[in-house]
């Protein structure tokens, strides 16, 4: 809604230009017989016919605005995967929670480990630009995955956790749940 | 045999005097009362960033001593003094 009101503004803004150009009268100074010219604050000064042209480059500066303010990217869609270990053959791995930050997706670790997560993220952004940790919490320990230092590590040949990557995925190594104290209540 | 078992007390000693054990920590908010959960935890002089777990727990595995640290949840950072003994119970930190 936002998007055709600015457009029909800017629409208005190059049609009032016109109708000024068309209609324009340049005055001519009685002292100087020259066309008068007007002083506008940011814009400068200015010959008395000029300001029609500016209306009209304002409207059109305001449609490529627009444009792309309320035309974002497009999505590309990227699948993390991975498992998460424990020494524990048992373990009941539904039982724990697995967020993202700051994408709010729901996502969940399957029975033997694996979790599967897919995402849109804009079209030119990785995985690591848009996703500062994964996390996964149980009682009984947690997960924190932090994709940007996984990546850089990876990148400059130390240890890290990825194990393939392709231009729109991150298969993650075999992650250890780190184990941890049950919590305690919070009152 | 009195010198071997001396000496691999003395390198058990060695070891585990120089190693840094993880102490685990429970961020609570004070006001709130819910856990401190998925907050960035800066703690000065380190360059590693810790996170808290969905419960509001962390380990922190740094030689004895007490550490101030910078807490960021929900658009806020407080400071807190975490104190690191080596122990493996669960400490639980109040935040104001």
């Amino acid at each position: 809604m936002t998007m055709y009101i600015t457009l029909g503004i800017s629409v208005l803004m190059i049609i009032l230009g016109f109708i000024a150009l068309l209609k324009q009268k340049i005055y001519i100074d009685a002292d100087t017989q020259k066309a008068t010219e007007i002083d506008i604050p940011i814009l400068g000064k200015m010959k008395t016919n000029y300001p029609s042209l500016v209306f009209i480059f304002l409207g059109v500066l305001i449609i490529f605005y627009s444009i792309e303010k309320f035309h974002p990217p497009p999505l590309v869609e990227w699948k993390i995967e991975g498992t998460f270990v424990t020494s524990d053959s048992n373990f009941d791995w539904y039982n724990g929670q697995l967020s993202l930050f700051p994408k709010n997706i729901d996502a969940e670790v399957r029975s033997n480990g694996k979790f599967v997560i897919t995402l849109d993220i804009e079209k030119g952004k990785t995985f690591e630009d848009v996703v500062e940790w994964i996390d996964y919490s149980h009682q009984a320990g947690s997960i924190k995955i932090i994709p940007a230092n996984e990546w850089q590590a990876h990148n400059s040949g130390k240890p890290n956790s990825i194990q393939n990557k392709t231009s729109h995925s991150r298969t993650y190594k075999n992650i250890e749940l780190v184990a941890l104290p049950k919590p305690k209540p919070p009152n | 045999m009195i010198r071997k078992f001396a000496f691999a007390l003395i390198v058990i000693a060695m070891l585990f005097g120089s190693t840094a054990f993880a102490d685990f920590f429970q961020l609570i908010d004070r006001s709130g009362g819910s856990y401190i959960a998925h907050a960035k935890v800066l703690i000065s002089g380190q360059t590693q960033t810790y996170y808290t777990d969905a419960y509001g727990r962390i380990n922190i595995s740094l030689p004895n001593g007490s550490y101030s640290a910078q807490v960021t949840y929900k658009n806020m950072t407080k400071p807190v003094t975490l104190i690191v003994d080596g122990s493996t119970q669960l400490k639980i930190l109040a935040v104001n």
